[in-house]
């Protein structure tokens, strides 16, 4: 990078205008269904206009190269100089692009490549072929139009100034040289004479005569390039007293209306706009890390919440009851408080997809139409960055794998047009994400004989398989069902990829599916991952922490039969694997005590039983990362305190289950 | 002296600070748009406005405007930070009464030469 020598200004910077991208993403995508909507319009100038001023600060050349043609564009699509059509789309979609790769490049710490010269050129042909016929039914800019000298009925700045009952001259139209549209110093010094004299801009004149007929005018210089012809008429102004600001005349002819509407708008706007100003003030930039101190101290706070609970029971004050309950109660609004701020609307990753959709739909060649739904549903900012990668690779498979071609679609008697329908909501402690498609569904006899092809499964254990069970084996390592592998969704970084990601984030995933009606996939994962849901289990004496989002249910242990090696038990007529969670951890294979229990466990695709002695009930605990010394420990998620005090584990089930399935 | 940066883009209006610093010049606030830029202004206290032209809500030359239509504030310095020096534009700036404008981007030596004329032409008046 040339110059940045200000880090933290270059990484403000990459957030602010990795921000101004993402809404470009969206905004892009709406001008293809509203390609004249001038505000809209207006916004995606701004946004370009704004990070290209930001990159000409940070010296980032190639950021600016782009930006500035493409605002360029978009400068010409607000004046009405062109329309946007699906070339024009394409380009600058294309632009888009780029600019995203810049970003990623600079945030990697690269210098980004130079850019492409096509695009550039791209982007400047979109310029030079603007219909001539749509410039020239537009209307000039003012200040262009050279002879609009007569006429002057309006005073456009009425807005501007409307407490103001007098409006003073200077009121001069530029009359713009020709040749050059960019002012030199010298010029602007002039200018600022002409309209000044030797004053300055808002100072108060009072040479004024009574007369209503008369206004004072600056004499008009005479510039080598600047040469000014006033615009006045008297009967129009009423000069009273004072000059506020220099205001200029201009005639108001439907043909210049355009500069008059747009100081409608503006006012209209203005009042709108008024309203936000206060909002606006309300809110704060925060950098996340303070967010995760808070965060975490009120983890602190809520295990020592918990350790004056469990204290409680042992005392017989009232008034440290009444103590403890309110700081129950306190620490559990806190608690939702802090997991407030921390919490983004899952628009966020939504907002992303018109537009992947629209570039792989165009690709594909198929047509489908976007739902979203519950945009506005909030998660923990964690889990919305988490999510984006296993989302965007759901869609894309939905897009390639689900739904057909529009022929194909046809044939079968529905609407060429595929629906993907994106739904967010929240259920109780947990966020339901639903990817929806109405293609052609899942065959599961295919996916059973595939995986037996691939050698995932046996051909008994394959045909035993439900259905339900069956789909889920898309999510296993190494399983891919399009037979030709796609640039698109079948590069190898599978549906295995986003199990384990969505694992990670303590979620489930789940698929239904109807041959030739659609495909859903369903992915449950907890609001927050600062605190957590436990079980709390003994086993051996020591006490463990079993994360309550894996949880299915619990049964007692009853018998326990051997089949193939692998010990099961009966859970309503169908055989349950267990692990023995003592044998795991001593090594030593010992019959649990009478009465032991088993807790149930789901694993996306896998269901398992784990053997316990005691459950002491569920507690909320606070995770911490284990020790370096323990880090990378398989089964072990971290640690937490207790309620009375102790530190215990926290298991990783997922991580358990892989480990002990190697040992057996 | 008391300047106000208008910008809407937060990492703009930390770089003018910056510079404005280099300058010497420590007493900045900043404001993200027109419409918080002048209840601000209003309330008094400032020397110098610093305004980006191009901002959702209330434009820069609709924040001059408004500053040059009310008494109170009406002889406020104004330096208006554009993009390009598009003569219309700048005219249109002039006829609302700005006292300076500087072209983006701009280092501090610029920014000090465009603040000295204005208040160079301040002081002859």
């Amino acid at each position: 990078m040339p110059f940045v020598q200000d880090e933290e200004l270059l990484q403000d910077f990459l957030v602010e205008a990795g921000e101004l991208l993402e809404q470009l993403s969206e905004q892009l995508v709406e001008l293809e269904h509203d390609a004249h909507d001038s505000e809209l319009l207006n916004a995606i100038f701004r946004a370009f206009h704004t990070i290209k001023g930001g990159a000409g600060f940070l010296e980032i050349k190639t950021l600016v190269d782009v930006c500035h043609r493409a605002e360029d564009v978009f400068d010409a699509l607000r004046q009405g100089r062109r329309d946007v059509d699906a070339h024009l789309m394409d380009v600058i979609l294309r632009a888009y692009d780029n600019l995203l790769e810049q970003m990623n490049e600079i945030r990697g710490g690269n210098e980004p490549e130079p850019v492409d010269e096509a695009l550039i050129s791209q982007l400047e042909q979109l310029l030079s072929d603007e219909s001539p016929s749509a410039s020239a039914e537009q209307p000039e800019i003012a200040s262009e139009t050279v002879d609009v000298v007569s006429e002057t009925e309006t005073v456009e700045e009425t807005v501007a100034i409307v407490e103001e009952e007098s409006i003073e001259v200077p009121a001069a139209e530029p009359v713009v040289a020709a040749g050059g549209n960019e002012i030199s110093d010298d010029e602007f010094e002039a200018l600022l004479n002409d309209l000044h004299g030797g004053g300055i801009p808002g100072a108060v004149k009072v040479e004024r005569s009574n007369e209503a007929e008369t206004v004072q005018l600056d004499a008009p210089a005479e510039d080598s390039s600047v040469s000014w012809s006033l615009i006045s008429e008297p009967e129009a102004v009423e000069p009273k007293v004072v000059a506020s600001a220099p205001v200029k005349v201009r005639e108001a002819r439907p043909a210049v209306t355009e500069s008059a509407s747009a100081a409608q708008a503006a006012a209209a706007k203005k009042t709108r706009d008024a309203g936000n100003a206060a909002a606006s003030e309300a809110t704060v930039r925060v950098d996340t890390r303070r967010l995760d101190d808070i965060m975490n101290l009120v983890g602190e706070l809520v295990l020592v919440r918990n350790r004056l609970q469990t204290l409680r029971t042992g005392s017989t004050d009232e008034a440290i009851g009444h103590a403890v309950d309110n700081l129950n109660l306190v620490t559990s609004d806190l608690q939702a408080s802090v997991m407030k701020t921390r919490m983004q609307p899952v628009k966020k990753i939504f907002g992303r997809f018109p537009k992947v959709v629209r570039d792989l739909s165009r690709s594909l060649g198929k047509e489908v139409r976007l739902e979203m739904l519950g945009e506005e549903t909030d998660l923990d900012k964690n889990l919305v960055e988490a999510l984006a990668d296993p989302l965007v690779h759901l869609v894309r498979n939905a897009l390639d794998h689900g739904i057909e071609m529009p022929d194909a679609r046809e044939k079968k008697g529905k609407p060429r047009c595929g629906v993907l329908r994106l739904s967010a909501q929240q259920e109780g402690d947990h966020i339901l994400l639903v990817i929806e498609d109405d293609g052609g569904g899942m065959d599961a006899d295919r996916l059973k004989n595939l995986a037996v092809e691939r050698g995932l499964l046996d051909r008994d254990t394959a045909d035993r398989l439900s259905d339900h069970d069956a789909y889920q084996l898309i999510f296993a390592a190494g399983f891919s069902t399009k037979e030709q592998i796609s640039d698109i969704s079948g590069r190898g970084v599978g549906m295995d990829v986003v199990k384990t990601k969505i694992n990670q984030l303590n979620g489930r995933l789940d698929v239904v599916s109807e041959l030739g009606v659609g495909t859903k996939i369903l992915i449950s994962l907890p609001l927050t991952l600062a605190i957590m849901p436990t079980l709390m289990v003994v086993v051996s004496g020591q006490v463990f922490a079993l994360p309550l989002g894996s949880i299915v249910e619990t049964t007692n242990l009853t018998q326990i039969i051997t089949v193939d090696g692998q010990e099961v038990i009966m859970v309503r007529q169908h055989p349950l694997p267990i692990i023995r969670l003592q044998h795991w951890l001593t090594g030593k294979r010992c019959d649990p005590p009478h009465g032991g229990h088993v807790v149930i466990v789901n694993l996306g695709t896998l269901r398992v039983g784990l053997v316990v002695d005691h459950m002491l009930g569920q507690e909320e605990v606070v995770i911490k990362p284990l020790g370096a010394g323990l880090h990378g420990l398989k089964g072990v998620a971290g640690a937490t305190i207790t309620g009375n005090g102790k530190v215990s584990l926290i298991l990783d089930i997922p991580g358990l289950v892989q480990k002990y399935a190697v040992n057996m | 002296m008391k300047i106000l940066i208008v910008d809407d883009f937060s990492t703009m209006r930390r770089i003018i600070k910056n510079l404005l610093k280099e300058l010497g010049f420590s007493n900045v606030s900043e404001a993200d748009d027109g419409n918080t830029a002048l209840p601000m202004l209003k309330s008094g206290g400032f020397d110098f406005l610093i305004t980006d032209w191009n901002m959702p809500g209330m434009q820069g030359i609709d924040l001059l405007r408004n500053v040059r239509a009310d008494p109170g504030i009406a002889t406020l310095p104004v330096l208006l930070v554009t993009a390009e020096a598009k003569k219309d534009q700048i005219v249109e700036a002039a006829q609302a009464g700005v006292n300076g404008y500087i072209v983006k981007p701009f280092n501090a030596a610029t920014l000090k030469e465009k603040i000295d004329k204005i208040f160079e032409r301040i002081q002859a008046s």
